[in-house]
């Protein structure tokens, strides 16, 4: 008996691991933009959290070569045209730092970082967006943007609306 | 310039008349402006409460209420966040410093807030504001306390008073069971007037809360004479446990976003951490709704004075019928008259639109103090913003436009009409 209750205690903390899921909707991305000013040249990040259905097509650990393939194009487009789905200020440049897949439970969830150099300031410009011409699959976006002092948001469905950054 | 003065002299004429519809104009368009000016004072006065913070950090829960509760004092927390786990995101490398807050407890209607140094050092308003001390110092003992500014004026508390907090946040008066009598509190310091939240409530050590609540057990105060003395308490053994919510700065702005996922995902404890601004942006995004109804309200109040203004020109026409006929008679075309009642309707938009400029001003002087006392709203005396000044071109031009259908009737009216006798 004894050995059982020990048993159970230690399976107690890996249960609750278990338990705590993030929220995961298909077709809904996160999108977080952060400057650290916006005067002089501005550098920054840009990091993307994507279900992966809507990117790749599937939310399975890629073990055929079918699926490999599949995976390694979706990812490869993700990189090669990210400056089409969130359109900086012009002057920006995008480099990807990372760009990966993680799996959590029955899910999975792309992951995409880049990184940013402005050539000249960016107060007062704006970006914009474009998701579904390069995966249709992303219906809505919810942007996080950081620059300098400014802390805003938009909800962005289907590539609509820009985010002004502050003056 | 003839039609002008013929047009005030006429307007001028009818004086009550005038004045009322003036006024009733006057008085709808100062309903507008006021809830536009109120609309802005709000944003701004909440967008000014905090400064330089770049999360706030709290147990999971709603990210509005988080944000009610940790900084504009409204509501209250669900769940208290661990001193353990506190400690782990203050000596985080990416963060620069951190203001935590233990809230749950009252003094006569005003909440308060155990913190730190952290707090004096470095909480920012209205973009780079300080915390500044009217009187005396920041707390350094268990049973130091520190007044906001609107707390000091209306208790008339002085430097050295003692202070009984309360448990619980009920209104008014604490519940009189639940006072910590037994460990009352002295007035070190009295906090400079900030026009934010910060001004209605009562400050006081982390340790300080942990002081009152030593003995508690189960929800209720100790025993009479079961309570450990005030005497015993020091700084150094009062162990914090638990604190309600913390306010972090970040090194740079690139790491908030990636702490602000770390923190969302930390599996020793479920927190949430939500920036300001975002959940801000949220706030306004939900009660733009019933400021839309309330702007669709106004309008129709708008409405209601230019038809009243219609309605007593268009009648006034009966009794000028004669006046009418004369001007014609001396030669005014038809197009003069038109452009005579076009004008007077004009002239009595625009006079309205003055008087309810000088009105909102009026009040926005008289009730900014109050309103700013009993709600923390600092509401700006300013010149309307660019969505007044568009409200009061637009009644202008509608007054113009409006006066168009007495105009018309007048000119539609026969030569003869105000010469001859009617039966």
């Amino acid at each position: 008996m004894l050995r059982v209750a020990l048993l159970s205690l230690l399976a107690l903390p890996l249960c609750s691991q278990q338990r705590s899921h993030k929220a995961h909707e298909h077709g809904h991305a996160k999108l977080n933009i952060a400057f650290e000013t916006t005067t002089g040249a501005p550098v920054g990040s840009v990091e993307l959290e994507s279900p992966a259905e809507s990117i790749i097509g599937f939310e399975y650990a890629a073990k055929t070569p079918a699926d490999k393939a599949k995976q390694e194009k979706a990812l490869a487009t993700l990189k090669a045209r990210f400056g089409e789905m969130v359109v900086l200020p012009v002057g920006c440049k995008m480099t990807p730092a990372k760009v990966e897949v993680h799996l959590d439970g029955q899910h999975a969830e792309v992951h995409a970082e880049f990184n940013v150099r402005c050539a000249g300031p960016i107060a007062g410009k704006s970006i914009s967006f474009g998701f579904s011409k390069v995966f249709p699959k992303i219906d809505e976006v919810e942007v996080q943007l950081l620059a300098g002092s400014q802390q805003a948001k938009l909800e962005v469905q289907k590539d609509k609306g820009s985010l002004q950054i502050a003056k | 310039m003839v039609l002008l003065s013929l047009a005030w002299k006429s307007l001028r004429n009818r004086l009550l008349t005038t004045s009322l519809t003036v006024l009733s104009i006057g008085l709808s368009m100062a309903l507008l402006l006021g809830v536009e000016n109120v609309r802005v004072g709000a944003r701004e006065s909440f967008a000014n409460t905090i400064s330089q913070t770049d999360l706030i950090v709290g147990a999971r829960g709603g990210s509005l209420q988080l944000l009610l509760y940790s900084v504009f004092r409204i509501g209250q927390a669900t769940n208290n966040v661990s001193y353990e786990s506190y400690l782990h995101w203050k000596n985080h490398p990416a963060v620069s410093w951190t203001i935590p807050y233990s809230l749950g407890d009252s003094h006569r209607g005003f909440r308060v807030v155990g913190t730190t140094e952290d707090f004096y050092q470095h909480l920012r308003f209205r973009r780079d504001r300080q915390i500044q001390f009217a009187a005396g110092r920041s707390p350094k003992d268990v049973f130091d306390l520190v007044l906001g500014a609107d707390v000091a004026q209306s208790l008339g508390y002085k430097l050295g008073e003692k202070v009984v907090i309360s448990h619980g946040i009920a209104a008014g008066r604490g519940i009189a069971d639940n006072d910590h009598k037994d460990k009352p509190f002295t007035v070190t310091g009295i906090l400079a007037k900030t026009s934010t939240p910060v001004d209605r409530s009562l400050y006081i050590q982390l340790e300080g809360i942990t002081a009152v609540h030593i003995d508690w057990a189960d929800g209720a105060p100790p025993m009479p004479g079961e309570e450990t003395p005030a005497a015993k308490i020091t700084k150094e053994n009062m162990k914090v446990e638990q604190i309600t919510s913390f306010l972090l700065r970040c090194k740079t702005r690139m790491a908030t976003l990636q702490l602000q996922r770390e923190i969302n995902t930390y599996p020793e404890e479920p927190m949430q951490a939500i920036i300001p601004g975002v959940t801000l942006q949220e706030l306004w995004r939900t009660i733009g709704y019933a400021e839309d109804a309330l702007q669709v309200v106004t309008i129709f109040v708008i409405l209601v004075g230019l038809l009243g203004m219609l309605v007593s020109l268009y009648t006034s026409l009966n009794e000028r019928r004669r006046e009418m006929a004369i001007l014609r008679a001396i030669g005014a075309g038809p197009g003069k008259i038109i452009a005579l009642l076009v004008l007077e309707s004009g002239l009595l938009s625009l006079a309205g639109c003055l008087l309810g400029v000088v009105m909102i001003y009026g009040l926005s002087v008289i009730f900014q103090p109050i309103v700013e006392q009993q709600f923390g709203l600092y509401v700006p005396v300013q010149p309307p913003t660019a969505t007044g000044w568009i409200y009061l071109g637009s009644v202008v031009v509608a007054g113009l436009l409006i006066g168009f259908v007495p105009a018309w009737k007048a000119y539609r009216n026969a030569l003869a009409d105000g010469l001859s006798v009617r039966v």
